[in-house]
């Protein structure tokens, strides 16, 4: 929002403050300036003008105009292309040798043949605002031949005010709130709030009021009057909203425009021509609406309308309607000040896509009370610019004014305690009186604070509001930083957090894996690609596009995405990432979890590198959280296509499932990479999880040498290791303390491998003997014999 | 020269020699045909010796022979061990292979970073659902029923009624009557805001959330712990400023700015949200606020490692792009 320092000045003298200091406390003290901008007005040698001739032409296919003004005592001619140009009508005039707000400065010359010896200006022309089509059009008792320069200040300087550090102070949506502030911060008076008494006499009829919806409407109040004229505003009032980027229409319409940006409460004046009472009610079954501007709107069922009789005439909050608009020859008014519920006028328009002036301010919560304060106001500009306002009805309203004042009772010595700073109490007096609050203090020290109805109630309702006021006018750089002080404790450490990043270093540090982040949501396409189907999703009402409404209930499909996405990057590369899955039970409960998903993807290589070392990895990650040793045995093929029998690994520790490993099938693998294997797995959190710091206890290393032995044996490769190995499991012999893989060896088009594993013999108390190998070897023999394992050779 | 000087000699070139053919040299001259060691014997009248002297002469010259022969043959094997291309039937030169050095993915890395900073200042780290109920979000953190971040357009709804949380502070309320007061905890953690992409924008982000519940927590206990934890973050004195803000979750709420004295130009930079914490959040997590105070924070998490690592576009920390993540291979 931009305030313009000229109009601050009205309400509070700011004389002989350096703007960029005013930028600067504002920005400490109340709201965050986004810049300062200067504004120069050129208005040296302007003139009063009135037209008393215009002589229409065509030149280059357009209408023009050859223009004698006077300026009092002199007449000067002019070309004029603006299309508002007329006889009888009041401008602005610059004569050879002004210069315009562009730089250029004016000179005689001859246009299309024609005299011209200086321009009519365009509000561009001397410096307000950027409107260069229309002439500035002066309301009708200036003097010709009165200076400009002694209407308006020859300069403003505007401030920008992020509007986001408004959000909760509805008072400071026009410059009265932020006069009341720099007030404050600089010690300076506030004029008082400039208004007329609204008419109460008995002898006016009350202006019908019918609230339906009294919850989207909690006041309403309207004035009907008549004026004598409707012309050009004051060309202060006129300067002040061009410089600000507003336009001007009328005195009627503008008046209701300044004090919108003035006291930040929006108003509306309907011409009373086609009003004849109030009505405020839900659209209901009307589908559409044609606002002031032309435009037409559909309606939803609860949007609120303002409607003379079943007729709408303005979309309650946001804009008026084109009917009951101001027009040229309007001089019956109905002025609406009222309150709307703010999350009413914001959805309607957010769903419009209609955010006006008024609809921002609504939003905000002006209190209730700044209806009236509006009214007067306007009744007082009205009067000031000579359109002599007289009352056609009593000032009436449906709805409670809510302008009691309101008292905040703070404990003894707690805004101290709160700031951590000893705030003297006439520092704190001082302080809340710069706003308008009222103190009182009680024998105990307690203090009681008045707030008047214009602050808002959301604003200012407890002690801790109270405490912002104070601490920040008296400045949070004033505030000097203090350490806490407080009993030395360990605190809890995070399992949660400790055991994921243990994990995380394990594979990134260990195992050459790349963590990534991929959406916490599925894409419903390449789930249909892969031909996956969750079971009880968890969704989304309002996904960013349709096919993003499932939660991922596995981490895995976005992980092939991403394989798919690098795999012109890199031909081998690495990928896991670890993050929430979501689903709902059988109950239609959410269940959330944490998971750890990875890829190895070989495009060069095969299946079986890739699938060891991502397995490596698995057991790395359990082992360092201090889990027993996890078990890999061939899955079933699933629902999942992913999951298919030969390729798949369950994943069990002790008992418990803990996740999947596999090699993705060609058909799938084909989706994601050019060529060669893409490996993936995924475990859940009871993979990784241990202790903190895992307990490992010493064990001596044996100082009584031992011995190995080896054997090969020939297996059905289809069976694999891991059904030799149960096998291997169940040969007990008290020289064994540990059997290892050695390596694996599969003929070209055998069915069967050779496995070569190796036996660790040891005893506890000595060194084995001749005697002790050869009861190994024969017991072991055995052993294999009646398993019907087949030895090499 | 005495013969033990000429030992000496001997012994110093050598340590000096590691090529063959300055060996081949320096055996020249000591040994050599003219070497100075053979020459000893060129050079003596033995006719003006006696026996006596002639014998100590001669088994002196033969242990300085000998001695020398020794030395050259050990410098000698010593050339030959260390001679490129010879000991070893491989090129030793080549690079390294089979890195093992994966990466964090930038985020995390600063997540544990900042983790750790909050921790060692006597910060828990606490964790908790992404999806959680409307209460968490928005009930329990005084944000009225009306209030636009409820609003479709900036909250992802779940069809179960459940939100995917906005922001952190979804965690105020679980910590605090899970961990109760004295509370300090800091809670990481992935975000999501229903907003369209830019660079500056992503609808799925990191933040950290912390909190401080006490007995007189202060707003200048605020600002001394936040200038000390961003000190630490940036490595460097760091200046830290107030401005009002506005959050229902705290009352009175501030935007904090920093400032550093390097890099030249000195200004502010916006960094957080912050605030002493409102009585009815408190309330609301069970706690008396007539008892208890506090402050809280929330950190963009992803923000900050944009800041920390140069990344001009956040699109690129969910893009799963090697590119990127594989550049942030510095362990922790």
């Amino acid at each position: 929002m931009k305030i313009s320092t000229d109009w601050l000045n009205e309400h509070v003298d700011l004389g002989g403050l350096d703007p960029n200091e005013v930028a600067e406390l504002l920005t400490v003290r109340t709201a965050e300036v986004e810049g300062v901008e200067v504004v120069r007005r050129p208005l040296e040698g302007m003139l009063v003008a009135e037209v008393l001739s215009a002589e229409p032409f065509e030149a280059e296919g357009n209408l023009r105009h050859h223009v004698t003004v006077s300026v009092g005592d002199r007449r000067f001619q002019t070309v004029c292309g603006a299309p508002n140009v007329r006889v009888g009508m009041l401008a602005v005039f610059a004569p050879a040798g002004c210069e315009l707000a562009d730089g250029s400065r004016l000179s005689f010359t001859e246009l299309y043949g024609r005299r011209s010896e200086g321009v009519l200006c365009a509000p561009g022309e001397m410096g307000l605002g950027a409107g260069k089509e229309g002439l500035l059009e002066l309301p009708g008792h200036l003097a010709p031949g009165t200076a400009v320069s002694s209407l308006l200040p020859a300069s403003d300087t505007i401030i920008e005010i992020d509007n986001k550090s408004l959000t909760h102070r509805p008072d400071l949506w026009g410059h009265y709130g932020f006069a009341r502030e720099l007030g404050a911060i600089f010690g300076r008076p506030l004029r008082a709030w400039a208004a007329d008494a609204l008419p109460t006499d008995f002898a006016l009829p009350v202006w019908p009021i019918r609230v339906e919806d009294p919850e989207d409407c909690p006041l309403y109040s309207a004035l009907a009057f008549r004026v004598n004229d409707d012309g050009p505003s004051p060309l202060p009032m006129q300067a002040r909203l061009l410089t600000l980027g507003h336009s001007t229409r009328s005195l009627l319409v503008d008046v209701t425009n300044y004090v919108q940006f003035e006291l930040g409460q929006p108003t509306h004046a309907f011409d009373a021509r086609s009003l004849s009472d109030v009505r405020v009610a839900r659209a209901g079954t009307r589908t559409t609406f044609t606002t002031l501007d032309g435009k037409v709107w559909a309606l939803a069922p609860d949007d609120l309308l303002i409607c003379d009789g079943d007729e709408p005439v303005a979309l309650a909050g946001i804009m008026g309607g084109l009917k009951s608009r101001i027009q040229p020859d309007t001089r019956r008014v109905v002025l609406e000040s009222a309150t709307f519920k703010a999350s009413r006028v914001r959805q309607t328009s957010v769903r419009l896509g209609l955010r006006t002036d008024a609809s921002l301010r609504f939003e905000k919560k002006p209190p209730p009370v700044y209806t009236r304060l509006a009214a007067g106001r306007i009744l007082r500009l009205l009067r000031e610019a000579g359109a002599d306002p007289s009352p056609l009805s009593r000032y009436s309203h449906q709805g409670a004014f809510r302008d009691e004042p309101r008292t905040i009772t703070l404990a003894p010595g707690w805004l101290s305690k709160r700031a951590g700073v000893e705030l003297a109490d006439s520092t704190v007096d001082g302080i809340l009186g710069s706003i308008g609050l009222e103190v009182e203090r009680n024998e105990e020290g307690a203090v009681a604070v008045t707030v008047p109805a214009f602050r808002s109630e959301a604003d200012l309702a407890i002690p801790e509001d109270i405490s912002e006021e104070v601490f920040r006018l008296y400045g949070y750089d004033n505030i000097k930083p203090v350490s806490p002080t407080g009993p030395l404790a360990p605190v809890p450490p995070h399992a949660d957090t400790r055991n994921q990043h243990r994990a995380r270093r394990i594979l990134s540090e260990g195992h050459n894996f790349v963590e990534v982040h991929t959406y916490s949501w599925h894409a419903d396409d390449w789930l249909d690609l892969l031909g996956y189907r969750p079971a009880r999703s968890l969704r989304l009402k309002n996904p960013s596009a349709p096919t993003r409404a499932q939660l991922r209930d596995t981490l895995v499909p976005n992980l092939l995405f991403a394989a798919q996405q690098n795999r012109n990057v890199a031909e081998r590369y690495r990928l896991y990432e670890l993050g929430r899955t979501f689903c709902l039970d059988e109950a239609g409960n959410k269940v959330e979890a944490n998971e750890l998903a990875g890829v190895v993807v070989d495009q060069r290589g095969g299946a079986e590198v890739a699938l060891r070392a991502a397995r490596s990895a698995i057991e790395d990650v359990a082992q360092a959280a201090g889990l027993a040793p996890l078990t890999f045995t061939p899955s079933a093929d699933t629902h999942i296509p992913w999951i298919r029998a030969g390729r798949t690994l369950t994943i069990t520790l002790g008992e418990r499932e803990v996740g999947h490993l596999g090699v993705l099938s060609e058909p799938l693998a084909a989706h994601c990479v050019n060529a060669g294997a893409v490996v993936w797995f995924r475990l859940h959190a009871a993979a990784w999880e241990g202790e903190v710091f895992p307990a490992q206890k010493y064990v001596a290393p044996p100082n009584i040498p031992g011995s190995w032995q080896d054997f090969t044996f020939v297996h059905p490769a289809a069976e694999g290791w891991a059904k030799l190995c149960a096998t291997l499991d169940s040969f007990e012999h008290p020289l064994v303390s540990a059997r290892e893989f050695v390596t694996v060896y599969q003929p070209k088009n055998s069915t069967t491998a050779n496995y070569s594993v190796r036996f660790v013999l040891r005893l506890p108390d000595r060194s084995p003997q001749q005697a002790d190998l050869d009861d190994f070897r024969e017991a072991f023999l055995r052993f294999v014999a009646a398993n019907g394992l087949v030895l090499v050779g | 020269m005495k013969l033990a000087e000429i030992q000496q000699a001997l012994e110093s070139e050598l340590a000096g020699v590691h090529g063959e053919e300055a060996l081949a040299l320096v055996r020249a001259r000591y040994v050599g045909k003219d070497g100075l060691i053979t020459n000893l014997r060129k050079n003596v009248d033995f006719g003006a010796m006696t026996l006596e002297d002639k014998r100590s002469f001669g088994s002196g010259f033969n242990t300085l022979r000998d001695t020398a022969e020794g030395l050259l043959k050990a410098a000698a094997e010593r050339i030959a061990a260390t001679a490129h291309g010879e000991g070893l039937k491989f090129d030793f030169t080549l690079p390294s292979s089979d890195r093992r050095l994966g990466a964090i993915h930038p985020i995390v890395r600063t997540q544990i970073e900042i983790e750790d900073i909050f921790r060692s200042m006597g910060f828990t780290v606490y964790t908790g659902d992404e999806a959680v109920s409307e209460y968490e979000n928005f009930d329990a953190l005084n944000i009225p029923s009306d209030h636009p971040a409820r609003d479709m357009q900036d909250t992802y709804w779940l069809e179960n009624g459940m939100v995917l949380r906005t922001h952190t502070s979804s965690m105020q309320n679980r910590a605090l009557r899970q961990l109760g007061a004295p509370l300090r905890a800091v809670f990481p953690g992935r975000c999501f805001r229903n907003e369209a992409l830019d660079i500056t924008h992503e609808n799925t982000f990191y933040q950290l959330e912390g909190m401080m519940v006490g007995h007189d927590v202060s707003v200048a206990n605020l600002i001394a712990v936040m200038r000390d934890f961003l000190s630490a973050v940036f490595r460097q004195e760091i200046e830290v400023r107030l401005r009002p803000g506005f959050f229902p979750f705290v009352e009175p709420g501030f935007e904090l700015d920093f400032r550093t004295t390097l890099g030249g130009v000195r200004r502010w930079v916006e960094l957080m949200p912050c605030g002493m914490i409102h009585p009815a959040v408190l309330r609301n997590g069970g706690l008396d606020p007539s008892r208890f105070s506090g402050f809280a924070f929330g950190l963009g998490l992803t923000r900050l490692a944009m800041l920390k690592h140069g990344v001009p576009d956040v699109r690129l920390f969910n893009k799963a792009d090697l590119r990127v993540c594989q550049q942030f291979t510095a362990t922790l």
